[in-house]
């Protein structure tokens, strides 16, 4: 009876097979795509084929080039190659899209990366195409897939056109804990709903001190979620930044139309209010602020004081 | 006399608003809104703090970064982000390989608790040799 034994145990090891192929993102996409198309291309990303251990500048100067910059790999290389450690950090990328005044928004699933090629936007993903502990680390442009050959299609080394099973892409970057970002024209929102992810990207361009491209981004969001209290909380201190104080006053004012009790809100107003020398209206303004947090909060009680001697 | 009484008043009305000019009014930013007004600045001025010091800017040019470049990049991410790879490199369980560690964490970052392991301020990398030890 040492036959049905071995077939039994022939079949688990063909099962354990199948099961290490099809990787779990891929193969519920593949049977239920929601709102995907089957398949979707972008003809038109450049490519700069990596030289050396520049995947990550080659990468981020085809992402820059595609949203209307003239960059190249060695013109971004400065910004985001680290020569100790002959590669490039996933934040410094960030970080570097941002300083170009770029809306640079992370991207989490499988569902939401197709859905971005399919927007018409390309996205740089960070896969570990060896193991978990012997590493080999790689950035490359996701330009396409295809859900009925199962593949998906990378700007990738020296490959203009690498077309590779979707399975593997999963693990290869799921290994590279599904780091993924679309950099894009500020005034262009990703494909992706996550609001969150979108309004830090649009802070990050105030934080890389880029207030024209932040504004930019904000009018964007507000136009997508006009409700969306922060955002125009967001364009109150990008048009501040850019002293355009009577407009910051009003986007203050919508997001405290929104959100009456927002403490911020109002110390914010009361310096936009400050500036335009209506020193009454950004005194009451700034009480507002301080009698929301109970009157104990240092920073909007120093902006009374710092309105009240204008 | 008149010239005395104006220069007292300057120098007490000067002295004055001095003493009650806000040392740290300001707009609240938008990230800090974000994450529900939390106050996440203490992170970055660790950091720059950190970054002051000559051992940790040689570091960085050892690595060929300049110091300058890797604030830039720096102060190009949010409190959160910054807050966000601290936590993470606390996080790290010991005995990962160090090709492991150096994902996900900004350069400047990684460099620096890579010196303060060193010098033992901290000891986030296990592999590093303590020098006073």
């Amino acid at each position: 009876m040492a036959l049905p034994v071995r077939r039994a145990s022939l079949a688990a090891v063909l099962l354990l097979v199948v099961a290490a192929c099809a990787a779990p993102q891929t193969a519920q996409l593949v049977t239920t795509p929601g709102g995907l198309p089957r398949q979707s291309e972008l003809q038109s990303v450049p490519f700069y084929p990596q030289e050396a251990y520049y995947c990550g500048p080659a990468a981020l100067a085809t992402a820059l080039q595609w949203s209307g910059l003239d960059e190249s790999p060695d013109s971004v290389a400065p910004e985001v190659y680290t020569p100790g450690r002959e590669g490039t950090f996933a934040p410094d990328i960030v970080a570097a899209a941002r300083r170009k005044g770029r809306l640079a928004v992370e991207i989490r699933g499988l569902d939401d990366l197709l859905a971005e090629l399919a927007a018409g936007n390309p996205v740089l993903v960070f896969q570990n195409l060896a193991l978990d502990w012997w590493p080999q680390w790689h950035f490359a442009v996701a330009v396409g897939y295809d859900l009925d050959q199962r593949v998906i299609i990378l700007r990738s080394g020296v490959t203009e056109r690498l077309v590779t099973p979707l399975d593997a892409f999963e693990r290869t970057w799921a290994r590279g804990d599904y780091w993924a970002l679309v950099v894009l024209p500020p005034e262009r929102l990703p494909a992706s709903e996550d609001r969150q992810a979108v309004l830090l990207a649009a802070a990050g361009l105030e934080q890389a001190k880029r207030p024209k491209a932040a504004s930019a981004a904000y009018r964007a969001i507000t136009a997508r979620w006009p409700q969306e209290a922060i955002a125009w909380f967001g364009q109150g201190n990008a048009l501040f930044a850019l002293q355009r104080f009577a407009g910051a006053q009003d986007a203050f004012e919508r997001a405290l139309a929104l959100q009456p009790e927002s403490p911020a809100a109002w110390n914010n107003l009361a310096y936009a209010l400050s500036r335009q020398g209506r020193r009454d209206e950004a005194i009451t303004a700034a009480l507002k602020a301080l009698a929301l947090t109970g009157g104990g909060d240092e920073n909007y009680y120093s902006t009374l004081i710092e309105v009240s001697q204008l | 006399m008149k010239r005395l009484i104006v220069l007292f008043l300057a120098v007490t009305l000067g002295f004055q608003s001095m003493v009650i000019l806000p040392a740290q009014a300001a707009l609240v930013s938008t990230d800090d809104v974000i994450m529900g007004e939390e106050s996440l600045v203490t992170d970055r001025e660790r950091l720059n703090t950190l970054m002051q010091r000559e051992d940790v800017r040689q570091e960085l040019r050892r690595q060929g970064v300049d110091p300058d470049e890797a604030a830039a990049r720096v102060a190009a991410l949010s409190d959160t982000e910054v807050a966000e790879l601290t936590q993470r490199i606390d996080e790290l369980p010991a005995g990962q390989s160090a090709l492991g560690i150096v994902v996900g964490a900004a350069v400047l970052i990684f460099v620096v608790l890579l010196i303060t392991d060193i010098l033992c301020v901290t000891s986030v990398f296990n592999f590093t040799r303590c020098a006073t030890n």
